[in-house]
C-alpha cells in the first residue's frame, strides 16, 4: 500500500508539473503571436487613445509574468476570466458551446460504431478476395479523405438537390429537437468517416486474427451457425482493440471538430477556440487549451493509477 | 467658387433645395415597401461576426452592417451617394463652416425615452473628442463646437469648411447614442446596443447568432415590416450558399468574387451586385529600411507591370471597376492613370539593379487571388514576387502596427465621398498610415484643399490631380473597386438592394423588406 501511495504521489506531482508547463506554454505562445488583441481590434485604424484604453481595461498593459500569475491563480479557483471580445465569463461561453461539440462527437461515434463494426467483421470473415480488397479500400479511403472534403461534398449534394436535411446553419436542440438532429446529421457523418475507417480496419484485423485461432476452427467444426460464431466468438474477442480505438476516437473528436464545426456553422467549442485565436482573445484560448490539457493529463493519471493497482510491477 | 449670395440666386437656397429633396425622398422611400405584408422573421446569413459594439470606434464593415439596424444617424445616404435626411429632417448651412440640423419629431430610443438634441450633440461631440480617440474624427474636419441649440436643433461649427462633413455624418461611426444613459452609467456601448433604429437586440451568442426584434418606438410608423431579424453568422461562403439554396436563410451577403456565378443556377435565388467605392490596393512600402520600395523607380516598375483589367477579370471574376484613388463609382471619381508598359517596367527594374520582393497576404480568397495575378504580372517584367499568406493578427502586426513589410494587397473602404479615402494617403490626416506612406507635399496640400472646396468643377479637378499623384507615387496603388454580392430568396422575401453603397450598409432598406 505504501509503495502504491508513493507511486501515486509521484504521478500526481508529475501531472501537476505537466499542467503547469502546459499553462506556461499556452500563455507564452498566444501572447508571443504577432498582433495583440488591441492590434487586431483596431486593425487598419489604430489610435493611441483607444489602444491604451483597451490595454488598461483588460490589464494587457501589465508585464506578462504578472498577467500570467493573475490568470493562473484565478484559473486554479475555477475562474477563467472574461472573453475580451464579448466581455462575458469564459466558463459560461464554454458551457454554451460544449453541448454542440459533445452532440457531434457522440453522433459521429455512434455512426462509426454502427457502420464500422459490421463492415469490419464482414470484411474479416469474407474469404472472397474482391470483398476483402474492397473492404480494405473503403477503410483506407475513409481514413485518408479529410473531413472537410467529405463535408463540402455533403453540403453540395444536400443543398443542390434539396434532400431535406438542414444545411449551412445550426438549429439548437432546445428550440427545435427534430431540426437539431436534421442539422447535426451531416456534420456528424463528415466527422464519422474517419471513425468508420478506424473502427472498420481495427475490427477487420481483429476478426482476421480471430479467424486463425484454433478455437474458431473448432467452433466451425462443431457446426455452429455463422451468426452464433460472430456473436459468441468474434465480437467478444475483437471488442478490446475496437473499444480502445473508439475511446481514442471519441477523445479526438472532443478536441478536434473545429474544421467541421466551421464548415457546417455549428457553434461548438472547436470553432470558438479557432476564432478566438484569430481575434487574439487570450482568456478563451488559454482556458480552452488548459481544459483540454487537464482532461488528457487527468485521464493519463487515472490510467497510470489503474495499471499500477492491477499490476504491482509497474509501481517500481 | 460660389459665395453664399450667389448660391441663393433665384431663391434657391441650399436649405430649400435640401428640404425639397428630403420631402421628395421620404415618400419614395416609404412608398417602395408600402404594398408589402408585415410580420415574420427575416433570416440573414451574415459572413462575419461583429466584434466591436461601440459604433464610434468600430472600424470594420461587418460591425457597421449590424449597427445600422439598431442606430440612426443625422443624415443618411441615398441609392446613388446623395445625402438624405436621417434623424435630421432638414438642415441649413448659414456659413460655409456652420451646419444647423433640425431634428425630427417623435424619435425615441428603444427604451422608450425620447431622443433630444443633447443626445445628438453628445454623440457627435464624443466622436470628435480627442480624448475619446475615435478614428473617424479625422473624417469630420476640424470641428470647433457641437451644440444643442434647443430641444430639436443642433449646430456644428467647423474651424474651416469641410465638404465631406455631410457624407461623414451618414456613417455609423457617428451613430446617435442614448447619451443620458451612457453618462449615467446605465448603458455601455461597448457591451450592448441601444438606438433609435428599426430594430433592437434581444439575444446574441458570439460567432453564432443575433436576434433583433422590431423597435416598438421606431419613428417611421408602420416600419419595419418584419417583426424580427434572425442573423446567423456563417463564415464559410459555401455554407452560406448552401443555406440560401436549402431555404435555411432568406438573404446573404458574399465576399467570394465567384458568388454571382455560383448563385446563377440556384432556384428562386435572386442576385444583386452592390457597387461600392471600396478599393483593393497594393501597398509598396517606401518607409521600412528593408523594403526595396524606398526606391521610387521600383515602385513605378511594379505599377507599370500591373494588368488591372486582368486583376478584375481573373481574380475578381469580372466584378468591380478599375479605379483610381477617388473611386470610379463616384461622380467625381477617376480610373487609373497608368497604362501598362512591361518594357518600361523592365527597364526601371533593371536600372535599379533588379527586383524581388515579398507580399504579406491575408487569408481572404479575393486578396489571395489578387496577389497571385500580381505575382504573374510582375513576373512578365522580370520581377520576382513571393507570397506569404498570414492570419489576420500577423497581417495587422506587420502592415498596420510595425510597418515591417515590403508589399501587401488589401482594401480600403471609400465611404460616401470621392475625397474621403484619399486622406489615407496624407499621413498627417489619418495619423496611422505614416508607417507605410511617405508624405508628398503637393499631394498633402491637394488633399486638404479638396476637403475645403465645395463640390463642383474646382474640386473635380483637384481630385483628378490627386489620382494622378497617387498613381505616380505608387505607394498604395489603387487597383479595382470591391462590390458586394447579395443573394436572396425571391420566393420568400421582397427585398430592395440598392445599387451603390459606401458604408457597408448592405441591407439599408431592411425596414421595407417583407415576407412574400
Amino acid at each position: 500500500m505504501t509503495a502504491f501511495l508513493v507511486f501515486a504521489s509521484r504521478r500526481l506531482a508529475g501531472a501537476i508539473l505537466t499542467l503547469f508547463l502546459a499553462s506556461v506554454t499556452v500563455f507564452g505562445s498566444i501572447h508571443s503571436l504577432p498582433g495583440s488583441y488591441a492590434d487586431v481590434f483596431l486593425g487598419a485604424h489604430p489610435t493611441p487613445q483607444v489602444k491604451a484604453r483597451i490595454e488598461e481595461t483588460f490589464g494587457l498593459d501589465r508585464p506578462l509574468p504578472i498577467q500570467y500569475a493573475k490568470w493562473i491563480a484565478a484559473a486554479a479557483r475555477g475562474d477563467f476570466g472574461v472573453s475580451l471580445v464579448t466581455q462575458k465569463p469564459v466558463a459560461g461561453e464554454f458551457a454554451l458551446r460544449l453541448p454542440v461539440t459533445a452532440e457531434l462527437a457522440v453522433m459521429a461515434t455512434a455512426i462509426a460504431i454502427l457502420a464500422g463494426i459490421p463492415l469490419g467483421i464482414w470484411g474479416g470473415l469474407e474469404r472472397r478476395r474482391f470483398v476483402s480488397r474492397f473492404s480494405r479500400l473503403c477503410g483506407s479511403l475513409a481514413i485518408s479523405v479529410p473531413d472537410f472534403v467529405i463535408g463540402s461534398l455533403l453540403i453540395y449534394v444536400f443543398s443542390h438537390y434539396r434532400l431535406g436535411l438542414t444545411v449551412g446553419t445550426w438549429v439548437s436542440a432546445t428550440s427545435n429537437p427534430l431540426g437539431n438532429i436534421s442539422a447535426a446529421l451531416l456534420p456528424s457523418c463528415a466527422l464519422a468517416a474517419l471513425g468508420v475507417g478506424f473502427v472498420m480496419t481495427t475490427a477487420r484485423h481483429a476478426t482476421i486474427s480471430i479467424r486463425a485461432m484454433p478455437w474458431f476452427l473448432a467452433a466451425v467444426a462443431r457446426g455452429k451457425t455463422a451468426p452464433a460464431i460472430v456473436r459468441e466468438h468474434v465480437v467478444k474477442n475483437a471488442a478490446i482493440p475496437v473499444v480502445t480505438i473508439i475511446a481514442i476516437y471519441l477523445g479526438y473528436l472532443l478536441g478536434g471538430t473545429a474544421v467541421v464545426e466551421s464548415l457546417f456553422t455549428a457553434p461548438g467549442i472547436g470553432r470558438y477556440i479557432v476564432e478566438a485565436v484569430q481575434l487574439r482573445d487570450y482568456p478563451v484560448v488559454q482556458a480552452g487549451v488548459l481544459l483540454a490539457a487537464s482532461v488528457f493529463i487527468g485521464l493519463n493519471l487515472v490510467a497510470d493509477l489503474v495499471y499500477a493497482a492491477l499490476d504491482p510491477r509497474i509501481r517500481v | 467658387m460660389l459665395d453664399r449670395k450667389s448660391r441663393s440666386l433665384c431663391g434657391l437656397t441650399r436649405r430649400n433645395v435640401l428640404a425639397a429633396g428630403a420631402s421628395l425622398a421620404v415618400p419614395l422611400f416609404i412608398g417602395s415597401g408600402a404594398r408589402a405584408a408585415t410580420g415574420g422573421t427575416l433570416v440573414w446569413g451574415k459572413s462575419l461576426e461583429m466584434t466591436m459594439l461601440d459604433p464610434h470606434t468600430a472600424l470594420v464593415g461587418s460591425a457597421w452592417q449590424l449597427q445600422y439596424l439598431v442606430y440612426d444617424t443625422l443624415v443618411t445616404m441615398g441609392d446613388h451617394f446623395e445625402v438624405q435626411p436621417g434623424i435630421a429632417e432638414s438642415w441649413e448651412q448659414p456659413t460655409p463652416s456652420t451646419y444647423v440640423f433640425h431634428l425630427r419629431e417623435g424619435v425615441t430610443f428603444s427604451n422608450g425615452r425620447a431622443m433630444t438634441a443633447a443626445d445628438v450633440a453628445g454623440s457627435i461631440g464624443r466622436v470628435v473628442d480627442p480624448k475619446f480617440g475615435s478614428w473617424w474624427a479625422c473624417q469630420m474636419g476640424s470641428v470647433k463646437s457641437v451644440q444643442a441649440v434647443d430641444a430639436k436643433t443642433v449646430k456644428i461649427e467647423l474651424n474651416e469648411p469641410f465638404t465631406p462633413l455631410l457624407p461623414s455624418l451618414a456613417a455609423s461611426m457617428t451613430a446617435i447614442l442614448p447619451m443620458k444613459e451612457l453618462q449615467e452609467g446605465t448603458f455601455n456601448p461597448s457591451k450592448e446596443l441601444m438606438g433609435t433604429g428599426p430594430f433592437m437586440v434581444t439575444a446574441h451568442q458570439q460567432n453564432d447568432y443575433w436576434t433583433l426584434t422590431r423597435n416598438p418606438h421606431y419613428w417611421r410608423k408602420g416600419y419595419p415590416k418584419f417583426d424580427e431579424v434572425s442573423i446567423r453568422i456563417i463564415t464559410d461562403d459555401g455554407a452560406r450558399l448552401a443555406a440560401l439554396q436549402s431555404g435555411a436563410i432568406d438573404i446573404a451577403n458574399f465576399e467570394n468574387p465567384d458568388a454571382p456565378k455560383l448563385l446563377q443556377g440556384a432556384t428562386n435565388v435572386k442576385t444583386a451586385i452592390q457597387q461600392t467605392g471600396d478599393l483593393y490596393t497594393l501597398a509598396l512600402n517606401p518607409v521600412w529600411d528593408q523594403s526595396p520600395f524606398r526606391d521610387q523607380r521600383l515602385r513605378q516598375a511594379v505599377n507599370l507591370s500591373l494588368n488591372r483589367e486582368q486583376i478584375r477579370d481573373v481574380a475578381l471574376s469580372a466584378q468591380g471597376t478599375v479605379s483610381g484613388v477617388a473611386a470610379a463609382v463616384f461622380k467625381d471619381g477617376c480610373t487609373s492613370t497608368i497604362a501598362r508598359d512591361v518594357a518600361k517596367a523592365k527597364e526601371l527594374a533593371a536600372s535599379a539593379g533588379g527586383l524581388s520582393f515579398a507580399m504579406v497576404v491575408q487569408t481572404s480568397e479575393a486578396i489571395q487571388r489578387i496577389a497571385q495575378v500580381i505575382q504573374q504580372n510582375v513576373a512578365e517584367a522580370g520581377i520576382k514576387a513571393e507570397l506569404n499568406v498570414v492570419d489576420e493578427g500577423v497581417f495587422v502586426d506587420k502592415v498596420f502596427v510595425t510597418g515591417k513589410f515590403q508589399a501587401s494587397p488589401f482594401f480600403w473602404s471609400a465611404y460616401a465621398d470621392p475625397g474621403m479615402v484619399a486622406a489615407w494617403w496624407e499621413p498627417s490626416v489619418s495619423g496611422f498610415t505614416g508607417k507605410y506612406v511617405v508624405s508628398v507635399p503637393e499631394l498633402n496640400d491637394l488633399v486638404h484643399a479638396e476637403r475645403r472646396t465645395p463640390n463642383g468643377a474646382e474640386r473635380t479637378a483637384q481630385l483628378k490631380r490627386i489620382c494622378a499623384l497617387v498613381d505616380d507615387g505608387a505607394q498604395m496603388i489603387p487597383l479595382v473597386t470591391k462590390p458586394v454580392t447579395v443573394g436572396y430568396r425571391s420566393d420568400r422575401i421582397q427585398a430592395d438592394i440598392h445599387p451603390f453603397e459606401g458604408y457597408n450598409d448592405t441591407l439599408r432598406h431592411i425596414a421595407e423588406f417583407s415576407r412574400v
